[in-house]
């Protein structure tokens, strides 16, 4: 992904208001030579070229209004401008409305865009973003290897994808760590896991690992705090790993990680089977609860409202470790800040970095070093070359 | 500790990374015993034990790689037992390592805040005792987590050099070594290094006469004590401590390769740590270039290798001095 709006093209550098000012008279052949978004001193101005009655902006940051308006700047021509913080990462999208119908689309003047599994956002940054280049880039020296496997589950009963990263130089005169990831296939896809990995174990910041990849046909259901989904971890997935892999035993090696709904599945299934998880990596964690009132979020949270509700009222310490991320922009984040404390308390060692940043892949993408770095630091401090 | 330990006085270097500027041939002809026949313990470096090319090219001269690294390998494959034994000294070093780094915490907290308190003469009449009984405090928790160390490594290993898929390997490393007019101990991974040289028994089949050169991971193990040291690793509090016993052919000194990239040797506070923590033993600060040379009347030092002082302060003896 290229980064986004700068003017480079010009000795002097035009500023936001006077770019704007010539759209509003040049109209449309005053974009030549910029690149939009056009950031300036935490500002950003979008702009719209073509024919509509309207033009929007759609974001998913939590607390603000998520369809924000352009202005007609001339014929054909939209232009916007918001605040983006210095070191933000927003999605986006644009409403295009024509003749009362309207559609989403990605922003056509911006080439910067965030893929997912529903297909891919628009994305603008502020000026102090930049993108983690041990995910994007491959930079190690010795790569480790994906397997691929099918898994017959009898909890579930049926077979599933597994995708099993062996780390560079696996041998079994060796133990190793094992974390296991829901989502696991959409991590490697989306967040760059096995780069991740790779660079991390490289630069000797984190052990050889062994990372088992889980992905659910039917996450919405199984990682809401589902007690057959936990007994598939444990009592399945664990022994096969364990059979196949030179892993180092105990819980302070095994670690469970996930995102959204993948966290709660994480945090369910360490509290459903104590022991066998020392350490856990939650991202944007779905752990909705209520004081009062409704959820507010649907059906599908209702396990998982119920769950965390539970939980509060009676909270024991899941692992020795947890390590949580959470993005400002996301309406989770109030629920995250909350566990902070309250695993605290229970006395466990938790490390909580939020991030500029929304519900997606590339925020769980851009702290995957930060985690995996906290939860298992790297033989940097044996090495001296 | 190992029987090397008692082996007699014979010329030893150690030396900082050798990867930007070799100066291995330059340190090797400045001393008389740095002769051949050349053989070399670079198990630090792993799977990689064994590329000594870059290594022959620099030298002009051919090595003798001991392949402790693929020999140990291949004892483990052989010999389940002897994998299970050092998986059990892991586990140990492991637990040891956790509970040390728990009072060592404690103890820094409390030292840098008295460090922090000292005013700029030093000579508070309430906080300099205070400081003083704190870093016997810091010294006694060491001490005893090297003697834990020490203890358990000496019953592992004896255990481990006994099992014959040891011994047998052991007898080759010998003959590699025992006519060896240097022995070259390379840099990598501190605690690799250290076990297989300790598992194949190098520094007792060396010849008394041959001269000892590491550098990086390879001085540190020369050492009394191994220090681990990072003042901003990437996670961690970054608090030196001691992983263990070294075979102590340097005397008196800590080697700190890196020491510039790894250390603020800038801030005086950080170094007091240092300094005073391991006195009468002086930390050396070993970068690029930099080494120093075992003799009669004390260390050569030749390159700008520096000393960490009780007092916070860092210096570089003139290129040959003595001390």
């Amino acid at each position: 992904m290229t980064s986004p709006t700068r003017d480079k093209e010009r000795a002097e550098p035009m500023t936001l208001d006077a770019l704007q000012d010539e759209l509003r008279e040049r109209g449309a052949s005053a974009l030549e030579g910029h690149t939009f978004p056009f950031i300036e001193n935490g500002r950003a101005l979008f702009a719209y070229q073509g024919r509509a009655d309207a033009v929007t902006l759609h974001h998913w940051i939590f607390g603000l209004e998520s369809a924000v308006p352009f202005h007609r700047a001339a014929e054909d021509l939209w232009t916007l401008v918001i605040e983006v913080q210095e070191n933000a990462r927003v999605e986006y999208k644009l409403g295009v409305e024509i003749a009362g119908q309207g559609r989403l689309v990605r922003d056509p003047l911006n080439d910067a865009l965030a893929r997912d599994p529903f297909g891919a956002n628009s994305v603008v940054t502020g000026q102090d973003y930049s993108e983690p280049w041990w995910a994007l880039e491959n930079r190690a020296k010795r790569r480790g290897e994906v397997l691929e496997r099918r898994f017959k589950s009898e909890v579930f009963g049926d077979v599933r994808p597994l995708s099993i990263y062996q780390p560079p130089r696996y041998r079994t005169t060796r133990r190793y760590p094992l974390l296991v990831c829901h989502d696991g296939l959409d991590y490697l896809e989306f967040a760059g896991l096995a780069t991740v990995l790779d660079n991390l174990i490289d630069r000797q910041e984190i052990p050889p690992m062994v990372v088992c990849c889980t992905q659910s046909p039917n996450r919405v259901h199984e990682y809401a705090a589902s007690e057959d989904h936990a007994r598939f971890v444990v009592e399945e997935l664990l022994p096969q790993m364990e059979s196949e892999f030179s892993l180092l035993e105990g819980p302070e090696d095994r670690a469970l990680m996930g995102a959204s709904f993948g966290a709660v599945a994480s945090l369910y299934t360490a509290l459903q089977h104590p022991g066998a998880f020392g350490k856990l990596l939650l991202q944007s964690g779905s752990f909705a609860f209520t004081d009062i009132g409704g959820h507010g979020r649907g059906p599908l949270f209702d396990p998982v409202v119920e769950f965390v509700n539970g939980y509060r009222k009676d909270p024991v310490a899941p692992a020795d470790r947890v390590f949580l991320s959470c993005g400002r922009y996301e309406s989770l984040i109030v629920y995250n800040r909350s566990m902070e404390p309250l695993l605290r308390r229970l006395g466990v060692d938790v490390k909580l970095v939020e991030a500029q940043d929304g519900h997606n892949w590339e925020n769980w993408r851009d702290r995957l070093r930060d985690g995996l770095t906290w939860l298992f630091p790297g033989p940097l401090w044996m090495v001296y070359e | 500790m190992s029987p090397a330990t008692e082996a007699p006085a014979r010329t030893v270097c150690l030396l900082g990374p050798q990867h930007k500027t070799p100066t291995l041939r330059a340190v090797l002809d400045s001393i008389d015993a740095g002769t051949g026949p050349f053989a070399l313990a670079s198990a630090g470096w792993e799977e990689r034990e064994a590329e000594t090319g870059e290594l022959e090219k620099h030298l002009g001269s051919p090595v003798r790689c001991l392949d402790l690294w693929p020999r140990a390998e291949d004892a483990f494959a052989e010999d389940p037992e002897l994998k299970q034994l050092m998986f059990e000294r892991f586990d140990r070093m492991r637990a040891l390592s956790r509970v040390y780094r728990m009072r060592l915490d404690a103890e820094l907290e409390v030292l840098r805040t008295l460090v922090a308190e000292l005013g700029e003469e030093g000579d508070d009449d309430v906080v300099a005792p205070a400081l003083t009984v704190a870093f016997e405090s810091l010294r006694a928790c060491d001490e005893h987590h090297l003697a834990s160390v020490a203890s358990l490594s000496d019953s592992i290993f004896e255990r481990v050099r006994a099992r014959d898929s040891v011994r047998r390997r052991a007898d080759e490393v010998a003959r590699l070594v025992e006519d060896a007019g240097t022995l070259l101990v390379a840099g990598g991974h501190v605690g690799i290094l250290y076990n297989r040289m300790r598992m194949f028994g190098v520094l007792d089949a060396l010849n008394p006469g041959a001269s000892v050169v590491g550098w990086s991971a390879g001085a540190m193990v020369l050492t009394e004590r191994i220090v681990l040291f990072h003042d901003s690793p990437p996670q961690g509090a970054g608090n030196p401590e001691i992983h263990g016993p070294g075979f102590g052919l340097a005397a008196g000194v800590v080697a700190m390769p890196h020491a510039g990239a790894r250390l603020r040797l800038d801030d005086a506070a950080r170094v007091t740590l240092l300094g005073r923590r391991f006195a009468p033993a002086r930390p050396l600060a070993l970068d690029d270039g930099q080494s120093v040379a075992s003799t009669s009347d004390g260390w050569r030092f030749d390159g700008g290798a520096r000393v960490l002082h009780a007092d916070g302060s860092v210096d570089a003896p003139a290129e040959g001095e003595v001390r």
